[in-house]
This record gives C-alpha cells, sequence and structure tokens, in this order.
C-alpha cells in the first residue's frame, strides 16, 4: 500500500514539474506587460535581457495554448515596444562599458609604454638611429606584402563574382581579408617599437633624435620659413 | 540617459581587484572637481618626469588616485579622471 501511494505521489510530482515547464502563470495581457515593464526597467546585460525576453515568450506562449490567439497577440504587442526599449538600454550600457574599459586599457598601456622609455638601455645616437631605420625598413616591407594581398583580394572578389559565390572562394577571400588585418598588426607593433626608441631617446637625453640624425632637413626646413618670411 | 547610463556601468567598476590607494582618500563631494584637478596634475607629473625614478613615483601616484576614485567614488567622476589622464598622457 505505501509503495502504490510512494508511486502515486512521484507520479504527481512528475506531472506538476512538467506541467509547470509548459505553462508559466499570467493574469491579463495588460498586467503581465506591466510586470515584463518592471522587470525589464533593470535590464543593463545581456543575461537579464535574455531572463526577460524568455519569460515574456513563455508568457505568451500559455496565452495561446491556455486562452486564445487574440490574447497573445494583445500581449505581444504590448511587450514588444518594451523588449525593445530595454534591448536599447543593454546597448547602451555594453557602450558605455566598453568605453570605460578602452581608457582603463589606454592609460595601462601610455604609462607601460612610458616605463619601457625610461628602461630602456640607449647606445649612441648613430646605434639607435640604425635601430629605427630598420624598423622603417621593416614597415615598408610589411606595407608592400600588405598590398600584394589587397590587390589579389580585390582581384578574388571579381572572380567570385563571376563564379557564382562558391563557399570555397568565399572562404579563401575571408582568408585574405584576415591576413591583412594581420599585415595591419604588424605594422603598428613595428612602428610602435620605433616610436619607443624616439621616446626613449627624448626622456632620457632631452632632444629629439629625428632632428639630431637629420639636421640637413631641419635647417632645409628652415631656409624654407625664411623665404616665406 | 547617457549619464545615468555611464553612471551605472562606471558603478559597477566599483569591482576593485585589490590594489594600493595608500592614504588616498577622495572628497565625495567635491569629487567632479578633483576628477579634473588631480588627473590634470598627476598626469602632467608623469610627463613632465625628469627622470626615472621621478617617473615612477609619478606613475605610482597616478595609478593609486585612479584606484581611489575607482574604487571610493566610481561613475561619472571616475569616467572624467580616466579620460582627462589620457588626454594629457597622449598629448604630444
Amino acid at each position: 500500500m505505501k509503495k502504490i501511494i510512494n508511486i502515486l505521489a512521484l507520479a504527481v510530482v512528475v506531472i506538476a514539474t512538467t506541467s509547470c515547464g509548459s505553462h508559466t502563470g499570467v493574469t491579463t495581457p495588460m498586467r503581465d506587460a506591466q510586470h515584463i515593464a518592471y522587470l525589464a526597467e533593470t535590464v543593463t546585460s545581456e543575461a537579464e535581457l535574455r531572463q526577460v525576453e524568455k519569460l515574456a515568450a513563455e508568457m505568451e506562449h500559455t496565452y495561446r495554448t491556455s486562452f486564445n490567439g487574440a490574447k497573445a497577440r494583445e500581449f505581444k504587442r504590448l511587450v514588444e515596444p518594451i523588449l525593445n526599449e530595454a534591448g536599447d538600454r543593454r546597448d547602451m550600457y555594453r557602450e558605455a562599458e566598453e568605453w570605460l574599459k578602452g581608457q582603463q586599457r589606454l592609460l595601462r598601456s601610455t604609462l607601460d609604454d612610458l616605463e619601457r622609455a625610461w628602461s630602456m638601455a640607449l647606445g649612441t645616437a648613430e646605434e639607435e638611429w640604425a635601430k629605427i631605420e630598420a624598423k622603417l625598413a621593416e614597415s615598408l616591407a610589411l606595407a608592400d606584402e600588405a598590398s600584394e594581398i589587397e590587390a589579389r583580394k580585390e582581384q578574388l572578389a571579381m572572380d567570385i563574382v563571376e563564379a557564382g559565390y562558391p563557399e570555397a572562394m568565399l572562404n579563401e577571400l575571408g582568408e585574405l581579408e584576415k591576413a591583412i588585418e594581420a599585415k595591419a598588426e604588424q605594422i603598428e607593433a613595428v612602428a610602435k617599437e620605433a616610436n619607443i626608441i624616439v621616446l626613449a631617446w627624448q626622456l632620457q637625453h632631452g632632444e629629439d633624435i629625428i632632428a639630431l640624425m637629420n639636421p640637413q632637413e631641419d635647417s632645409a626646413v628652415a631656409d624654407i620659413e625664411n623665404v616665406e618670411e | 540617459m547617457k549619464k545615468i547610463v555611464v553612471l551605472c556601468v562606471a558603478a559597477v567598476a566599483f569591482a576593485s581587484c585589490g590594489g594600493n590607494a595608500e592614504g588616498v582618500t577622495i572628497d565625495e563631494q567635491n569629487a567632479m572637481n578633483a576628477a579634473y584637478d588631480l588627473s590634470l596634475e598627476l598626469a602632467t607629473a608623469v610627463v613632465e618626469a625628469e627622470s626615472y625614478e621621478a617617473f615612477k613615483s609619478a606613475r605610482e601616484a597616478l595609478e593609486n588616485h585612479e584606484e581611489a576614485f575607482r574604487e571610493q567614488i566610481g561613475g561619472e567622476e571616475y569616467l572624467i579622471f580616466l579620460e582627462e589622464a589620457n588626454a594629457v598622457l597622449n598629448e604630444k
């Protein structure tokens, strides 16, 4: 007897759980929409928005299955602008958070660059200038490579249109775009290395190594300025 | 609306990674002025440092104040501190 009661109780629990999972409690479309609006006001993240959207979807499902299409449509009409606004708010928070993090990263990286420049062991001006020129040559070589890839990409783009957008060629196009981005990052990194040397010389010696090693250009500029005056 | 968003987001930045804002207390009542004044003063000290030691000392002061603004104030004032300090540091 006890065993039968236990089995029946378990069955009731299973049925109740299954039922609860598929029928969220609802009252009236207006009142439920107001509840969704109340929850949506606090949304600041993707996860929170998803929870509110899920609840709204469950309520709409309940209206559709337990009542009729008219109530479901009315509920949907009421909550749609609420969820759109919550989505906009989520986007604004995300944007503001990204901006804040960007400012934090910029502060750290700027201070780290200054630290590197201050602590860098420097040779003679000629030795450091040779390093800067080598970096310049490296970045020019990388730029040439990037231009070649860009030209190949443009040709491939035209070929893709003629071939009717085959997937393999589209994938290849994607790979070329990634390669161009990688080259751009390398160029930026090399330029930064050169700039750090220039900055290090400025900080540690109090002079501009570019002007120091290129006096002819400086005097040419001065001559032009004198003529203009 | 954007200010409110920035306020709330920067409030989240209260989550501190643990740090070392030794002895730095920001006057909450005057936080906005402090954000402008201190960011200019401290970032300028970093930029105008005339030795590595002076730079390290100036950097530590700036970072301690950044942490203090983040932990004690947050919000728009913290963002202003960051933006103004970055503007001075990256001026050249």
